[in-house]
């Protein structure tokens, strides 16, 4: 397991609103959290988005946190963009806008099962996040799905919506099972999306809450902790190069690896015969002798 | 027996006697107990020779991590004995490089590892290979720090078990001690009648019903007289403890007693020193409840994924 995360705070217009949920969420235990900043059109209001990008990176001082819970001492803040899809222009914008593209996390909500498609099998995004309070017009098929699970996307169910208004538990309840009967628990995070600090729970008892939703035991509590933690790995993977490399001194060989030294040397020379041709000479009479 | 079952120290402990009870302070004198939080301890430092030697090796070694969660973080515990446990995540282990065994809940989706190292084995002294992998691979990895709670008690009478913390502090570390606080309250209330030979009670209170009105009384609701000595204590005082209350019941001022050690929720390990299985909380907690005769009831509290 790790450090328990909530990846939907949305954006306050007031930074004191913001800080009031972070610090109740701190107080909670979570460690990790992703401030949402929705935009119904991308084309229209990315533009606005780029100017209010200073007030959407709000970075709380570590301190304010400190005050309100000496238990969290490794909170992280990330920020996350979120794009509702109602046009299939959307998400190459979604690709191609830089400003975009900065967040730490991209997330996408589809209206309909074409987007939902879309977002499964085409564009490359962390998160596809359902509105769950409204019912579908369609219904969930395995295939996209499986799709976007063996790419590292997850689906996100949010909670706030189950402890506030018996309505709309209902429905999140019904499309929540549905959902999570054909992706079989797996690639599911969890999170707030509240609006008023208020609605924030504790990551124990967001877990039992899940336990309706058709989720096992250990399955809500990973939906919780190690599932966003995997769609934070995706994110940096998303924006980097895929590689590994550990480096570390020579003399922290001990006496039964320095084996692997003699390797390090044969690669070494070669990279040095490769680098040599373009001095000129050496080579070329190599070449000749051997003619 | 039981007691000694138990696997590392207790952050609190109450005390319930139904009746009246004199003389209470000569019963919890627990000003011979040293406990104390030093802060930043690589692992590293733990495994030194001269650490071992003087200390792992001379007597039962208690430290355990403060402040981190069993469920999230990586967590530590020198357990006498002289294991060193460590509970890691998957992203330290691959990062550490330790041989390790998967944790037993990893069908209840926990993905830690369990890394133990014996401090005491013979081969385990620098020059050798499993020491110095060990210690190249903890100075490596820098995030393998924690403050620690320690209580020392030395194999020798003579040695102060606060030695331990002047070593610490001769080394740069910050020490403060942890001081046992203790609280009592005397409310009246009426206490349940239980008798031994009739653990299922068809007139006197039940088993069950009393581990759970001893709860409420832990808890605060109501309380008889309620002896709570916070923070870290440890076996030896607490068998002096059981001895010194048995005495007293010896001359029938009271009709019953429980005693009630709490061990802590994110200790590493749990009964006989299994690992600690956590789900949604690691209760970890024994209950004994003394009748005049000698005789005694046992309740054993476990975390939802522990077994005994």
């Amino acid at each position: 397991m790790a450090a328990f995360c909530d990846l939907n705070v949305l954006r306050e217009e007031n930074p004191q609103h913001l800080k009031t949920k972070l610090s109740m969420l701190t107080k909670l235990g979570y460690e990790n959290f992703a401030v949402n900043y929705v935009v119904e059109d991308i084309q229209g209001k990315a533009k606005g988005s780029k100017k209010s990008k200073e007030k959407v990176l709000i970075k709380c001082h570590q301190n304010h946190f400190q005050q309100s819970s000496s238990k969290c001492q490794n909170v992280r803040q990330f920020s996350r963009f979120t794009a509702v899809l109602n046009d299939s222009l959307q998400g190459r914008r979604l690709h191609q806008d830089p400003e975009i593209q900065k967040y730490d996390l991209v997330a996408v909500q589809p209206t309909g099962k074409q987007f939902f498609d879309l977002a499964c099998k085409e564009l490359s995004v962390d998160i596809i996040s359902l509105d769950l309070t409204q019912s579908l017009d369609f219904h969930f098929t395995r295939q996209p799905i499986n799709v976007a699970i063996e790419k590292g996307i997850h689906f996100e169910i949010c909670y706030s919506p189950l402890v506030m208004d018996s309505a709309s538990r209902k429905k999140v309840l019904a499309n929540s099972l549905a959902l999570i009967r054909v992706c079989k628990g797996k690639n599911i995070i969890i999170s707030s999306g509240c609006q008023k600090a208020l609605e924030l729970r504790g990551p124990y008892d967001v877990a039992n809450i899940a336990l309706l939703t058709g989720l096992t035991e250990a399955q809500t509590k990973q939906c919780l902790s190690r599932n966003c933690h995997q769609v934070l790995m995706h994110a940096a993977a998303r924006k980097s190069e895929k590689g590994l490399l550990s480096v570390f001194p020579k003399e922290s060989f001990m006496k039964g690896q320095t084996w692997k030294l003699g390797y390090v040397r044969e690669i070494k020379k070669d990279v040095l015969e490769e680098i040599e041709p373009n001095d000129g000479e050496p080579p070329a009479k190599k070449k000749k002798k051997r003619k | 027996m039981t007691l000694e079952q138990r696997g590392l120290g207790y952050f609190q402990i109450d005390v319930i006697v139904p009746g009246t009870f004199l003389h209470h302070s000569a019963y919890f004198s627990v000003e011979d107990v040293s406990s104390f939080c030093i802060e930043d301890v690589s692992l590293h430092q733990l495994i030194s020779e001269e650490f071992i030697e003087a200390f792992v090796k001379k007597g039962r070694l208690y430290m355990i991590s403060q402040d981190t969660y069993i469920d999230q973080h990586d967590t530590y515990a020198l357990i006498p004995g002289g294991m060193l446990i460590l509970l890691l995540n998957n992203s330290t282990f691959g990062e550490l490089g330790l041989s390790a065994s998967k944790s037993a809940y990893s069908n209840h989706g926990s993905n830690k590892h369990v890394v133990e190292l014996d401090l005491t084995k013979p081969c385990f002294r620098p020059g050798k290979p499993s020491f110095e992998r060990a210690k190249s691979n903890f100075k490596r990895c820098s995030q393998l720090k924690s403050n620690f709670l320690v209580t020392w008690v030395p194999h020798d009478e003579k040695i102060c078990g606060s030695s331990i913390e002047s070593y610490f502090k001769s080394e740069g570390f910050n020490a403060s001690s942890c001081r046992l606080t203790q609280s009592e309250s005397n409310d009246p209330c009426i206490a349940p009648n239980i008798a031994y030979s009739d653990p299922n009670g068809d007139d006197n209170c039940d088993a069950f019903s009393l581990l759970d009105w001893l709860g409420a009384m832990a808890c605060g609701v109501d309380m008889y007289v309620t002896y709570i000595a916070q923070k870290y204590l440890i076996k030896m005082n607490l068998n002096n403890l059981e001895v010194r209350m048995k005495e007293n019941l010896t001359n029938k001022t009271n009709p019953w007693f429980s005693l009630t050690v709490h061990g802590f929720h994110d200790s590493p390990v749990s009964w006989l020193n299994k690992e600690h299985g956590f789900h949604l909380h690691g209760d970890n907690a024994l209950t004994l409840v003394f009748f005049p005769d000698g005789c005694c009831w046992t309740y054993k509290i476990l975390a939802s994924h522990d077994t005994l």
